[in-house]
C-alpha cells in the first residue's frame, strides 16, 4: 500500500508536535518509502519507454507519482513538446512536470501554447490549464497574468469549452485583469455575450468590491436573471453599508425564498458586530414560519460571537433560545443546537 | 458559491472579510487522487537545493488543486481558508521528515538550506528567506523605514513559551529554524517534532 498522499494526510490533520518515533521504528518506514520510489521509478521508466505499447505506457503513467531524477524529467519535457505524441501522453508527461514548469519560462510558454490551440485535444489542454492555475499561487501577474500566459488566458474567454473559459476567467480576476472585469460586466448586461454564466460573473465580480461595479452588482440583487445571481449578488454586497437595509428587508421578508433569506443572513452575520447583527438574528430565532436552516445558522453564529463564557447577563435572544431548548415542538436539529447554546451560555 | 456543511457544522457559519462561506471547487473527487508528488518522492531529494522545489509541487499545486479557483488558489485569499493551515502543517512536515532522513539539520550548511547569508539591500523579493535575515512582523520593521516591509508590523517580537522547550530568538532568522528540534542550538532543550517522523 502507498503511503498517504499530500492531501490525504492534510484531511487527517497529522501535525501533532512532540510525539517522537524511535529509530527502531523508523526503519520499516524507511524500507516502504525506499520500495515505493523505486515503484515509481519503474512506472516512469515503463511510461517514458517508446517500446512499450500505448496502453501500457498509459496504465504507468496515470500510477506513476512524479519524475525521479533529471534524466526522467528531460525526457518527460520532451515527450510532452512532441506534437506527434498521442495527446493523453502527452497530457500525462505534462502533469509530472510542474515543477520544471514553474521554473522554465520556456516551458511556461510551451503550456500557454497549447492552452490556446483549440485543436489540441481537450486531455492535453485541461492539463495545461491545471498547470498554470497550480502556477498561479507561487507566481502571481508577473509571470503569468501579464505574460504571454495572460495573452493567451484572455484567449480562453472566447473558448467553446464554457469550463474553459470560467477557469481562465477566474485566474485573471484573481489578477485584477481590467479587460476580464469589463467583459464580466458587458456580459451581464448582455447574457448572449456572456463569457461565464451569471452566478459566477457576480461571484468573481464580487471579490473584489470597486465602486465601479457596486451599481452593476445591486442591480443584480435587485432585479437578478436567476436566483443563483441574487444569492451572489447578496454575498457580495454584504460589505457595501449602503446595500444593508436591502439585504436585511430580503431577510426579513417571508415571501422570500429560503436561500435568499439564508444569504442575507450571513451576509449581515459577516459584516455587523454583535450589537448590530442580534437585532437581526432575534426575529429569525423566534419566528416557528422561518425554517430550520435559518433559524439554526442564527443560533450558531450569535453562540461563536459570544464564546464559551457566560460574561453577558441573560438577554431576550438567551430567554428565546432557552425556549426552544426546552420546546416539544421544534424539530431535533434545532432542538440540539438549542440546547448547545444554553450549555455554552452556562443559563 | 462556497462550500456546503451540515447545518450544525461550525464552519456553516464561517466567515472572513465580509464573506460568508468558503470558496473552494477541489479538481479531483473527495476520495479520489489529488495527483501530488507524494512522500517518497519528496524524500528522495539530495539537497535542499533540490529540495526547495517542493514549493512548487506539493506545495503550490496543492493550492491550485484544491482551490479550483477558489480561495486556496491565491495569495492574497488563501489564508481565508482554513483548509491553508492544514495545508502548511503538512508541509512542515514533510520539510522536518525530510531533514531527519537526509541529516540536513546543521542550519550553516548549503545542503541543509542554501539561501546563506544575509539578502542585500533593496532586494525585496528574497528578503527574510536568507539564513540570517530577520523575518516580519517579529523585527518590528515597517514602511516607509524598511521599503520592502508592509506598513504594519502586529503582534510583537516571537513570544516565550515554557521554561525548558527550545523557542526560536524573539527576532528569529531562518538560520535559528532550520534544527527545530533544538539539537545543536540548545543541547538538553527539547524542540518540536511530528508524530510520524523518524527521531533518531
Amino acid at each position: 500500500m502507498r503511503s498517504m498522499r499530500i492531501v490525504g494526510v492534510l484531511a487527517g490533520g497529522a501535525c501533532a508536535l512532540a510525539l517522537f518515533t524511535s529509530a527502531a521504528e523508523a526503519q520499516p518506514t524507511r524500507d516502504m518509502l525506499s520500495r515505493e520510489l523505486e515503484q515509481n521509478m519503474r512506472e516512469m521508466r515503463i511510461f517514458l519507454s517508446s517500446n512499450r505499447s500505448l496502453a501500457e505506457r498509459l496504465v504507468a503513467g496515470r500510477a506513476a507519482e512524479g519524475v525521479t531524477g533529471v534524466d526522467q524529467e528531460t525526457r518527460a519535457i520532451t515527450l510532452f513538446r512532441n506534437a506527434s505524441a498521442d495527446a493523453r501522453l502527452r497530457a500525462i508527461a505534462l502533469d509530472k512536470l510542474h515543477s520544471a514548469v514553474a521554473a522554465d519560462a520556456g516551458l511556461q510558454r510551451d503550456v500557454a501554447s497549447v492552452l490556446a490551440d483549440r485543436a489540441s485535444a481537450a486531455v492535453l489542454r485541461e492539463q495545461a490549464l491545471d498547470v498554470i492555475e497550480g502556477l498561479s499561487f507561487a507566481r502571481p501577474a508577473s509571470s503569468l497574468a501579464a505574460g504571454t500566459a495572460g495573452e493567451k488566458l484572455l484567449e480562453l474567454l472566447d473558448d467553446p469549452n464554457p469550463a474553459f473559459r470560467l477557469r481562465g476567467m477566474a485566474l485573471l480576476m484573481q489578477e485584477d485583469n481590467e479587460a476580464a472585469r469589463t467583459r464580466l460586466g458587458e456580459g451581464l448586461l448582455n447574457p448572449t455575450a456572456a463569457a461565464v454564466p451569471p452566478p459566477d460573473a457576480v461571484r468573481l465580480l464580487g471579490a473584489k468590491l470597486v465602486s465601479d461595479v457596486l451599481p452593476l452588482l445591486r442591480q443584480m440583487m435587485t432585479s437578478p436573471p436567476d436566483q443563483a445571481t441574487r444569492i451572489e449578488a447578496i454575498r457580495a454586497l454584504g460589505r457595501d453599508p449602503e446595500s444593508r437595509e436591502a439585504i436585511a428587508a430580503l431577510l426579513r421578508d417571508p415571501r422570500q425564498p429560503q436561500a435568499v433569506r439564508l444569504q442575507a443572513l450571513a451576509s449581515l452575520d459577516a459584516n455587523l458586530g454583535t450589537p448590530e447583527f442580534i437585532p437581526h438574528a432575534r426575529p429569525i430565532v423566534g419566528d416557528e414560519s422561518a425554517g430550520d436552516s435559518l433559524r439554526v445558522y442564527a443560533i450558531q453564529s450569535v453562540k461563536y460571537r459570544r464564546g464559551t463564557v457566560a460574561e453577558l447577563a441573560e438577554d431576550e435572544f438567551d430567554a428565546v433560545v432557552r425556549a426552544i431548548a426546552a420546546s416539544s415542538s421544534a424539530s431535533a436539529v434545532l432542538r440540539q443546537v438549542a440546547r448547545g447554546y444554553v450549555q455554552a451560555r452556562g443559563l | 458559491m462556497g462550500v456546503a456543511f451540515s447545518l450544525t457544522n461550525p464552519l456553516n457559519v464561517w466567515k472572513v472579510n465580509g464573506v460568508n462561506a468558503i470558496e473552494r471547487s477541489p479538481r479531483f473527487a473527495p476520495d479520489g487522487d489529488p495527483r501530488l508528488k507524494d512522500e517518497p518522492s519528496t524524500l528522495a531529494f539530495a539537497i535542499f537545493e533540490e529540495f526547495r522545489a517542493i514549493e512548487d509541487e506539493p506545495h503550490s499545486l496543492a493550492h491550485g488543486r484544491t482551490a479550483g479557483g477558489g480561495w486556496l488558489g491565491h495569495t492574497g485569499t488563501a489564508v481565508q481558508d482554513p483548509l491553508f493551515f492544514l495545508l502548511h502543517a503538512n508541509i512542515d512536515r514533510l520539510w522536518a521528515w525530510w531533514q531527519v532522513e537526509k541529516d540536513r539539520l546543521n542550519p550553516a550548511s548549503e545542503e541543509s538550506y542554501s539561501l546563506q547569508g544575509s539578502t542585500a539591500a533593496g532586494n525585496c523579493s528574497t528578503l527574510g528567506q536568507a539564513a540570517l535575515d530577520t523575518m516580519w512582523p517579529w523585527n518590528g520593521a515597517t514602511r516607509p523605514t524598511d521599503r520592502c516591509r508592509p506598513a504594519t508590523a502586529p503582534g510583537g517580537v516571537f513570544p516565550a513559551f515554557a521554561p525548558g522547550v527550545f523557542v526560536p530568538p524573539q527576532q528569529p532568522r531562518p538560520y535559528d529554524l532550520i534544527d527545530y528540534r533544538g539539537g545543536a542550538s540548545s543541547p538538553g532543550v527539547g524542540g518540536v517534532s511530528y508524530d510520524n517522523v523518524p527521531f533518531k
